[in-house]
Formats: structure tokens, sequence, C-alpha cells
């Protein structure tokens, strides 16, 4: 039977979009923070 | 400290922060094929299994977010240590990412098992001891990150945390064990076999080379966010530290 035509598709589809969407929304809140932090220290070096 | 020793501990400071970027780039590029790779074999190579059919296929990323978790959490155990004995701040900055990408991956791992259960057992959840003791986990190291929030000295922060980040370790091999002392409907493929489990399977050779790979897979993916977690918390110790001199002084 293919994966699509599966009575359980959504579950398993569902299961990895899933994972996709914490590990992206993970890596895009480190890229956030990062650039939050360079910001003030560069901030701080140009004041010195 | 001498001039000239100052500049030497910086110098070498220099070349680990150096370091430790060309890891976090080496491992960040080869999470991409090792991913896409992990999901091919999960997907196209493992072949559907006889009971469950295709959604079993779930389980080549559940369980290795979860061993994922249980590393993430054993980092942060050693680092938390190993700060109580050496009083250095890059041991803080281990065991605080080993916290936050174990919640990140513990998350995965239970909100893929989430959307195995639903077909499998028919219920999104149930208080079974194996979920049971992994939201006893999930929340412990939340309380350990909101601890770190809630203290501004650097010291006493990474002290306090130390201790809580070695008292919450006492709950994970709890969670492995779990499955194997109590009565449970998780199933159990490695070190043991549960008669209650609902959704147990035989690994075929294939399953389990599909598996291997998404452990591997899974395990960079969780290096690349462990070190980029680390060198973000080293840049805010810095940070904060000079706030907090500022302030003192």
């Amino acid at each position: 039977m293919s994966l699509l035509a599966d009575e359980n598709a959504v579950y398993l589809f569902g299961g990895y979009v899933a994972f996709w969407l914490l590990v992206l929304g993970y890596w895009w809140s480190l890229r956030r923070r990062e650039q939050a932090v360079h910001r003030e220290l560069t901030l701080w070096s140009e004041e010195e | 400290m001498s001039v000239a020793a100052s500049s030497a501990s910086e110098r070498e400071a220099s070349r680990r922060a150096e370091r430790l970027t060309t890891v976090r780039r080496a491992l960040g590029w080869a999470s991409v094929p090792l991913l896409a790779l992990a999901l091919y074999m999960a997907f196209v190579y493992a072949p559907p299994e006889a009971t469950m059919g295709q959604v079993y296929r779930i389980f080549f990323f559940h369980m290795p977010s979860a061993i994922s978790a249980f590393a993430g959490f054993f980092v942060t155990f050693v680092a938390s240590i190993a700060y109580l004995k050496t009083r250095r701040f890059t041991w803080d900055a281990w065991a605080v990412a080993g916290a936050e990408v174990g919640i990140l991956f513990a998350s995965v791992a239970i909100v893929t098992g989430s959307f195995w259960a639903r077909p499998v057992w028919n219920t999104w959840w149930t208080w079974d001891p194996r979920l049971t003791t992994v939201t006893i986990m999930w929340l412990t190291y939340i309380a350990y990150l909101m601890l770190r929030e809630a203290i501004d000295e650097p010291e006493r922060r990474a002290r306090l945390a130390a201790v809580m980040g070695i008292i919450a370790f006492a709950n994970v091999p709890l969670v492995w064990l779990s499955a194997r002392w109590f009565r449970t409907i998780h199933p159990v493929l490695f070190g043991g076999s549960n008669p209650d489990a609902k959704g147990d399977f035989a690994l075929a050779p294939s399953m389990a080379q599909a598996l291997m790979v998404g452990m591997v897979a899974i395990l960079v993916l969780f290096g690349y966010f462990l070190v980029r977690r680390v060198q973000l918390e080293q840049a805010r110790v810095h940070l904060m530290t000079r706030h907090y001199q500022d302030e003192e002084g």
C-alpha cells in the first residue's frame, strides 16, 4: 500500500511536520538570540 | 595575572572558540545530507510494518529524538559536576546548552510519539508510566531554565543551576527503565520486552539500518544545536558579566 493511501497517513505526515516545525523553530530562535547578543556586543565596543 | 600571561590565556580562549566554530560548521553541514538520507531510509528504504502499516515510520525519528534528549540531559549532568569542581563558566554554558537542546528533543519525542499513539493506541495521550516519567523529566528541565532566568548574578546562577542539573538527572534513568519496570503500553525494542505493549514490532534488518541512519543524523543535528547554543551562552555570559560589573562599579 502506498504511503498516501494508508488510512493513517495524516498521522505519519503530521508527526514529521511537527518534527520539522520544532527543529526549524528552535533554529530560528537561536538565530534571533545570537543576533540580539551580537548587536549588544557591537554597541558596547563602539561605546568604548 | 601578568600582561603576558593574560594575553596568552586570551589567545588560547580565542583558539578554543575557533575550534568550536569549525566543529559547529562541520556538524551543521553534515546534518543536511544525513537528514535527507534518514528521510529516504524512513519513507522509502524501510518496508511497511505488518500490523501498523505505514504509520510506524514515525519511529525512525521518534526514538533518535528521545536518545538525543537523554544525551542533552547527560551533558547537563556532567557539565554541572565539572562546573562545581572547577568554577569555570564554560562548563555552565555546556550545562545550559545540554538542558535546552535536551528539552527540544524531548518535545520532539513527545509530539511525534503522540502522533504515533493516536492511530496505534487510539489516544493522543495516556498517563502511562513511560509518558508520565517523560513529562516529569521535561517539566524538571523547564524548571531548570526558569531557575536560571530568575537569578541575575552569574556566579550564583551557575552554582545553583549546577546543583539542580545534577539532581534533575536522577529522573532520566527512571524514564528509560519505566517501560521495563512498570506495567506499560509503551513498546520496548532494546534490552527487554513488554508483553503489555501496544504497537510493539520486530525490527527487520532494513528497519534496523533505517533506524541507525536516523540515529546518526539526529545525533549530528543534536551536536550542531548543542555547540551553537554553547557559543551563544558564552557570548551572553560575556555580555552579562560586563553589565553586572558596570552596575557594581
